[in-house]
């Protein structure tokens, strides 16, 4: 709302009457303004020609950019056969957005580590109720996990794509149905807790790896934390959907939960489902 | 707004790629302009120039000329802008800027040039979020008053006082407040 004018003619920041009609009048919205305030306007006025004078796009940027828009319009507007397979730029927008693909695809290359090695110690952990009946399931829980080209091609060799992060995508949002939250600590801003949570993974995805490199597991206690002993969890506020929480954090202050939705992996606030960042392309 | 080839429009709106392309490459500039004073940051500017590019693509079957094209497409930049802050808004903006280069002591040049615009744009990130907006929305985007209320759901008057309010404020951070750059006004009584 206007604020309302003071008796001596200022606004409760002092601004003066007689200034915002100046402002006013210089923009073509109100009555000429009194004289006195003509060396304002002329103050203002040069420095509105300042703030048009904008220092123009890094070279090359205005090709990149209409280049990136339009193949994405390409690959949404293409029939489904051809948009399986979206052309480079697509992904490409710019060096920000690069950047957040890369942690993406590394979280995601990691998050199906992480399967891998979730399924494998979960084998094992059930060989120790039946080593029998594990011996025989067990090649084939592994068989079919790793049988699977997106999983298999993002897992094995860390070279994930953008096509194969479409696949991966529910197998991520899996990941963090069956693992328990961890536990971030605090952060300056949401961006650093993704990065701390693909730092995460991947150290958890590490560790994972060792454990199912063994040929046999160990008989108690030394579970990776990564295991399905956490019930699944989901974001605690009303208002968010029912996503896997595959972290916690602080930003701020403020309780942030990271999620995987799909392809994405977000950072929402707890207590309103706002997303603050996504490693996602959008 | 203007320079833009008769028949692109209705054609780029019926889906001719290279009626989009040269639209796209008109629209650019523009939307960089008020990116990067409404942003500051270039990387938050090119983000979100991208994303005003991609919006007016997808939007343009549902352009229905009401408006000009210019009009329309400053209105889809500024909605990318304003969107991009509304998801930064935690993140501060940059603090290096204060940090500029010596002037050069030879006149005015290059150096010189440089300088004003580091002035600028410390004295922009400086100026709080809602009197940036405004002004660059008026300066830079064009926008009339009733765009801009329309644009960030306040009233007409509040666009007015709170333009007036940014642009001394903003002559004052750019004279780093050893001058006083508001009318020698005597108070009305």
């Amino acid at each position: 709302m206007t604020d309302p004018p003071r008796p001596d003619g200022t606004d409760r920041d002092g601004l003066d009457e007689v200034l915002v009609a100046a402002s006013a009048h210089l923009d073509g919205e109100g009555p000429p303004a009194p004289r006195d305030a003509d060396a304002w306007v002329t103050a203002a006025a040069a420095l509105g020609d300042r703030l048009r004078d904008v220092p123009p796009a890094p070279a090359g940027l205005a090709d990149r950019q209409v280049a990136a828009a339009l193949a994405a319009l390409r690959s949404e507007t293409a029939p489904p056969a051809e948009r399986e397979a979206p052309t480079a730029p697509v992904v490409s927008l710019s060096a920000r957005a690069e950047r957040r693909r890369r942690v993406l695809l590394g979280a995601v290359a990691a998050a199906a580590v992480v399967i891998v090695g979730t399924l494998g110690v979960g084998a094992l952990g059930i060989g120790q109720d039946d080593a029998a009946d594990t011996m025989a399931s067990r090649p084939t829980a592994v068989d079919d996990t790793t049988s699977d080209d997106a999983l298999g091609g993002g897992a094995a060799d860390g070279g994930a794509t953008a096509e194969s992060s479409d696949a991966i995508g529910p197998r991520d949002a899996a990941f963090g149905a069956d693992a328990a939250p961890v536990d971030l600590g605090e952060h300056p801003d949401a961006s650093t807790v993704l990065v701390a949570w693909s730092t995460s993974a991947t150290a958890r995805a590490s560790a994972d790896e060792t454990v199912t490199s063994l040929s046999e597991a160990p008989a108690s206690g030394g579970a990776p934390t990564t295991s399905s002993s956490a019930p699944p969890q989901a974001a605690t506020a009303a208002a968010c959907p029912p996503v896997p929480v595959l972290a916690v954090a602080t930003v701020d202050g403020r309780a942030v939960v990271v999620v995987a939705d799909g392809e994405l992996v977000a950072v929402l606030d707890a207590a309103t489902c706002e997303q603050l960042a996504t490693t996602g392309a959008r | 707004m203007d320079d833009l080839a008769p028949g692109i429009v209705d054609a780029a709106r019926q889906g001719d790629p290279a009626a989009i392309e040269a639209l796209l490459r008109w629209v650019h500039p523009r939307a960089w302009a008020i990116a990067r004073r409404l942003l500051v940051d270039e990387s938050d500017a090119a983000d979100a120039t991208q994303e005003a590019l991609l919006a007016i693509a997808r939007g343009l079957p549902r352009f229905d000329g009401r408006s000009a094209i210019g009009t329309w497409c400053h209105r889809v930049a500024t909605n990318a802008c304003l969107d991009e802050l509304r998801r930064r808004r935690r993140r501060p903006l940059p603090t290096d800027l204060d940090d500029q280069p010596p002037r050069s002591a030879a006149g005015p040049g290059v150096d010189d040039l440089v300088g004003d615009r580091l002035d600028l744009d410390a004295a922009l990130a400086r100026l709080g979020e809602d009197h940036r907006t405004i002004l660059v929305l008026r300066e830079v985007a064009g926008h009339d008053y009733a765009e801009i209320a329309e644009l960030l759901g306040v009233p007409v008057g509040t666009v007015r006082s709170r333009l007036a309010r940014a642009r001394r404020q903003l002559l004052e951070s750019v004279e780093h407040g050893n001058s006083p750059t508001a009318p020698d006004v005597q108070p009305r009584t």
